[in-house]
């Protein structure tokens, strides 16, 4: 367990570094969280032309949660990168656990991503007349946080199909994120769907998080934002599962196929 | 320990591999035999040199060897664990370092990378820290550090995957062609750190084009082509037993051909190199120069590069 710990920590700190190296404050300011909050705006910008207040907490709400996956979700082309750079081969063939490696080296982009929506969620409300529950609002961060887990894992169990299929990296990326945005309760309440799609959305990362963070906001019941935060990381704990079962199994085919190459 | 009492690190037994051509899911296209029954051992603390063309299946004896490629049949033991079976318990062992850019990760200074790869081989930070920095002084990146890989000269990224390859404290070390872009100080040094490494008791395995860096780093060659091994000998026992020509070479412009058994002269600045048939050729060679008052003569015996290009052929550049 701690020298898993330590592939974390070691790996977090080494995506750090490359990410500074190519994000700094003002960069990622205005351009990467400016055009975030831009896109929550339209969304938010919807409902306020629908007329009603209603719409418009619900849509900017639902996009100040979404727009954190994106980010969350990026790790699926981390594992292409490590492709491209040569480093797959020497990843496999180190003693650690591969997941565990492939979990370190994206946190960065899960911090980043809790950081945009905690910042859109203290920038955009008053913009909107979104009322928040202040003081207990400052919660939400941390809600946002175990959605963004769930989306992590998620994206981490589809960036193990990448690893087999890396020319599909970006289509991969976009729908994983699009099938979050459509379907788990962002802009369309899951109640809209058929029970079998509103079956699938259970199982998708957001749906239930989302669920606990609107419930918290309209100051609703406590237990049923704690039993919602409760089935997100159950949801977060499942994709993990999946995703370190696929790890592996695309590791072995890769090692069967030869498609894991020494680079020189 | 193989059948003569030898502790053996690397032990392969008709290793074959083949592979389809082609792309996607389920290649269809010809059937590509890499190994093919290739069978080898490499004792305990030898420098251990794969020479062969392009292809010849090297690499793939390596990655199979390293745990990256499954073998189609066969078996590959590293240090008494199948490499297909137990690659928790290889996986510790072993050390992989290949030549030329790619591998490493630019934007992480020297100290960084060696730092993340050490958590990958599970090693604590404290003891992390001192083997890196005792990795980077010995391969003359202290100075440098702090700097990020991405801005250092080629040699000195070779040194960052040799320090790479070092930080698990390895018993195996598999070389895939690692002077790649070396310059020629850079791969003199490169030698002198193979002779330390064999000398602390690791085994290395490593995959060449340099018939030099072989005949001076290696204690045994095998010569591999079409996934067979030719042979395996010292550099010097291979060009001994080869039964090749032997090489006179003398500062002079005398005209030898007519000695029988010479079969080809060639001058080169001043020097002239008669191949001869066998040692009672060049014999006769070295007589006729000494006594036309030759002074500067002697016998050459054949270079691991000619056995190469005899049992080869003169193939290097075809896949």
């Amino acid at each position: 367990m701690r020298d898993q710990l330590r592939v974390l920590k070691h790996g977090l700190i080494a995506s750090w570094t490359m990410y500074s190296a190519f994000q700094t404050w003002k960069s990622w300011t205005f351009m990467w969280l400016s055009r975030l909050l831009v896109q929550a705006c339209f969304y938010a910008l919807i409902g306020r032309m629908l007329g009603s207040q209603e719409q418009v907490d619900y849509l900017l709400v639902g996009n100040l949660v979404a727009i954190m996956a994106i980010d969350a979700t990026v790790v699926i082309l981390l594992a292409v990168g490590e492709r491209q750079s040569g480093t797959l081969a020497l990843m496999v063939a180190a003693p650690s656990t591969h997941l565990t490696v492939y979990l370190g080296r994206g946190l960065v982009n899960l911090g980043s991503g809790v950081a945009v929506s905690t910042t859109a969620f203290l920038v955009l409300p008053p913009l909107f007349d979104v009322r928040l529950p202040w003081p207990g609002a400052a919660l939400v961060p941390l809600m946002v946080l175990v959605v963004g887990l769930s989306c992590y894992c998620y994206g981490t169990c589809v960036a193990s199909f990448v690893l087999g299929f890396p020319s599909a990296r970006w289509l991969a990326l976009n729908m994983s994120y699009l099938v979050l945005m459509t379907f788990c309760g962002v802009n369309v309440p899951t109640s809209y769907w058929p029970d079998w799609l509103r079956a699938v959305t259970s199982v998708l990362p957001m749906t239930h998080g989302l669920t606990a963070i609107r419930a918290f906001i309209a100051e609703g019941p406590a237990s049923t934002v704690l039993l919602n935060l409760v089935l997100e990381l159950g949801v977060a704990a499942a994709w993990l599962a999946v995703a370190a079962v696929s790890f592996n199994r695309m590791v072995r085919r890769g090692r069967r196929d030869g498609t894991i190459e020494f680079s020189g | 320990m193989n059948h003569r009492g030898v502790t053996v690190s690397v032990h392969v037994r008709n290793l074959t591999r083949t592979y389809r051509k082609g792309k996607g899911w389920r290649p269809k296209g010809e059937e590509v035999t890499a190994l093919d029954g290739l069978t080898l051992d490499v004792p305990t603390n030898e420098v251990h040199g794969l020479l062969g063309p392009n292809g010849a299946g090297k690499t793939t004896l390596c990655k199979i060897l390293s745990t990256i490629l499954l073998p189609t049949s066969g078996t590959a033991e590293v240090l008494g664990h199948d490499v297909v079976a137990e690659t928790d318990k290889v996986r510790p062992h072993i050390g992989i370092v290949f030549g030329g850019e790619r591998g490493l990760y630019g934007k992480l200074t020297a100290r960084q990378t060696l730092r993340y790869w050490a958590a990958l081989y599970k090693l604590p930070d404290a003891r992390a820290e001192v083997r890196a920095g005792e990795l980077l002084g010995r391969l003359g990146l202290a100075d440098k550090a702090d700097d990020l890989v991405e801005t250092y000269s080629r040699g000195m990224k070779q040194r960052v995957h040799l320090a790479r390859g070092l930080i698990g404290d390895p018993k195996l070390i598999l070389f895939d062609e690692p002077t790649t872009g070396m310059d020629p100080v850079a791969a003199r040094d490169f030698r002198k750190l193979i002779a330390e490494l064999r000398d602390e008791g690791r085994t290395i395995l490593i995959t060449t084009h340099d018939m030099d860096e072989a005949e001076e780093v290696c204690d045994r060659v095998t010569l591999i082509d079409k996934g067979r091994v030719l042979a395996t000998e010292s550099p010097r026992g291979l060009a001994e037993m080869s039964g090749l020509h032997r090489w006179v070479e003398a500062e002079t412009a005398l005209d030898v051909t007519g000695i029988p058994g010479v079969v080809d002269t060639e001058t080169r600045n001043g020097l002239l190199r008669v191949k001869t048939t066998d040692d009672r050729s060049a014999r006769a060679v070295l007589d006729f120069l000494l006594d036309n008052g030759v002074r500067s003569v002697h016998a050459v015996p054949p270079r691991l590069e000619d056995v190469y290009l005899d049992l080869i052929g003169r193939r290097g550049m075809e896949i």
